[in-house]
């Protein structure tokens, strides 16, 4: 679906935030992206909208290279919805309905649909009582939310969140995690940078962690916390869940099954534990 | 202060059909800075202030402020036209600093036709930018077929303008709450760093900006949502009463008053 081979990314201060990544992501995949702070995820996320352009290396968005043109810029943003890490930095507009809106004011398209689809993303939010107040009167998660609105309504095919669980009550998170799986058994692409390994573990079919620029591992989720080294050098932890396995000695069990959920393990310490 | 354009939404007006708004503050301003007297705009200014203050429910004490901002340019201005050096047909005069200062009465007559223009068009404008969203204004230069990259640069500059004071704001509650004006000397020093800083920060926050409108395909002409709105027969016929009689009296009083 998107591909960055062999990339490299400088800011125009020589800090280079990309170095030589290769990362080939597919269509319908369900992917957490975990690194410390200062690792580059962010502008990873740049990288793969466009916005920011390729140093070395190259971009393929459905199997095309990704030229820069306006046209291949434009058919790549409109099938990427980046959820900013900041949303005061996404946040453009006075009224939280011309915020959401603006996507598809840009798209041009037909008022009732742009309406009928507004409101519907107010829903799924839980933001439609705050619709009439001006943005920048609103507490830092409700501008969260409604910079997620703001994507949501564009309805792209590959949905990119830079750490959309932080400054969320938790509530919010799981309302959000639901809803991102609702998109995802509609067959959209989900990409997600995290802090929280237990939400990493417990939602991502595949995990890539990156440090200074490089993806030191890309994997799936029980393969990414076995390995004790990459955690360690990526200043991450173990997922609680995994970690009580890993001290009971449990994980050794699934020798035959790579793949551990967390489902698993928490059925597995059910079984044997409880009287 | 920085939220001038909340109110812009939430006024009692709101529900007024932009062009409406748009009209009658166009029309005043034209009127206003074409007329030769004192009078017409002192009745703009009169008549605006009421609309604002009465009719869109803004505050009294936020109006004041908003108007004292360009009166301090003002008085400068006004002041110098209304003083000569060593005027011949002078009323009064000061000795300052080794000069005479003269008032005249055709400078003083300048002087207040200068203040009380200035006023009234400042109070169009202020009717203007406090009852009409931005984006309406844009939705109704664009129906006047102005250029779109005009219209980007408005919109730009006037985001950029909020940007610089939320920036500032920020920087000084930030300071503030380290004891950053807590005496003469340290105010000082946190003020000239809060001038050095305030624009870098700005520019690298435009920036940002900048590529999360690019992220949702912007790509120079901006489209806003435009809410539905009624005209009102009442308002258009009084809009248009308002500025007929103006420029009427203005006409029929050339240089009268
Ligand atoms: N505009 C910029 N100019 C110069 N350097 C930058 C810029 N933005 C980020 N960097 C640098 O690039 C590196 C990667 O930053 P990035 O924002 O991608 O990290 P991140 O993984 O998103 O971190 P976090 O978890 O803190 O959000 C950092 O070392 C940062 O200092
Ligand atoms: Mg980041």
């Amino acid at each position: 679906m998107i591909e960055l081979a062999d990339v490299t990314f400088e800011y125009p201060d020589k800090t280079a935030a990309v170095k030589n990544l290769s990362l080939k992501i597919k269509a319908g995949e369900k992917i957490a992206i975990l690194g410390g702070n200062g690792a580059g995820k962010s502008s990873l996320f740049l990288l793969l909208n466009g916005i920011h352009k390729t140093g070395s290396g190259k971009l393929y968005f459905k199997g095309q290279e990704v030229k820069y043109s306006k046209k291949d810029l434009l058919n790549l943003r409109k099938s990427t919805g980046i959820v900013f890490q900041d949303p005061e930095t996404q946040i453009f507009s006075s009224s939280v309905y011309e915020e959401i809106s603006f996507g598809l004011e840009n798209l041009k398209y037909a008022e009732n649909e742009i309406k009928a689809r507004v409101d519907h993303a107010l829903q799924l939010l839980e933001i439609a009582d705050i619709k009439q107040k001006p943005t920048h009167l609103l507490s830092y998660g409700e501008k969260k939310k409604v910079s997620i609105a703001g994507i949501l309504v564009m309805d792209p095919e590959i949905l990119i969140l830079d750490e959309p669980d932080a400054c969320l009550d938790p509530v919010t998170v799981s309302n959000l995690i639901k809803l991102l799986d609702d998109l995802h058994q509609k067959g959209k692409t989900i990409l997600m940078s995290t802090q929280d390994v237990n939400l990493a573990y417990s939602w991502a079919e595949r995990i890539i962690v990156m440090k200074n620029g490089i993806i030191l591992k890309d994997g799936l989720p029980s393969e990414i916390f076995s390995n004790l080294k990459v955690i360690k050098e990526a200043s991450l932890e173990l997922p609680v869940v995994y970690e009580i396995a890993v001290k009971l000695n449990i994980q050794s069990k699934f020798k035959q099954k790579p793949n551990i959920k967390k489902d698993d393990l928490i059925k597995y310490i059910k079984k044997n534990i409880s009287p | 202060m920085i939220y001038i354009d909340k109110y812009a939404y939430f006024n009692r007006l709101k529900d007024v059909h932009p062009v409406e708004k748009f009209s009658l503050a166009i029309f005043t301003l034209f009127i206003t800075v074409a007329s030769n007297s004192i009078f017409i705009p002192a009745i703009s200014f009169a008549i605006m202030s009421l609309i604002i203050l009465l009719a869109a429910r803004i505050p009294l004490f936020f109006y004041a402020k908003l108007l004292l901002l360009p009166l301090f340019f003002l008085f400068a201005g006004v002041l110098s036209v209304a003083t000569n050096l060593n005027d011949q047909d002078m009323i009064c005069s000061v000795l300052f600093t080794g000069h005479r200062f003269c008032v005249s009465a055709s400078s003083l007559n300048e002087a207040v036709k200068i203040f009380t223009k200035s006023m009234g068009s400042i109070s169009c404008l202020y009717f203007l930018v406090l009852t009409v969203p931005v984006t309406e204004i844009i939705n109704i230069l664009k129906k006047f077929k102005t250029p779109i990259l005009f219209l980007e640069l408005l919109v730009i500059v006037y985001k950029f303008i909020f940007i610089i004071f939320e920036t500032m704001d920020r920087i000084y509650i930030s300071q503030k709450s380290r004891m950053g004006y807590e005496n003469y000397k340290l105010s000082y020093k946190s003020l000239s760093k809060l001038i050095s800083s305030v624009f870098i920060i700005s520019l690298k926050r435009y920036e940002d900006l900048y590529h999360a409108l690019e992220s949702r395909c912007f790509t120079g002409d901006f489209h806003f949502y435009q809410r539905k709105y009624n005209f009102s027969k009442i308002n258009i016929f009084v809009i248009f009463m308002f500025d007929g009689i103006l420029l009427a009296m203005s006409f029929f009083s050339r240089g009268q008053f």
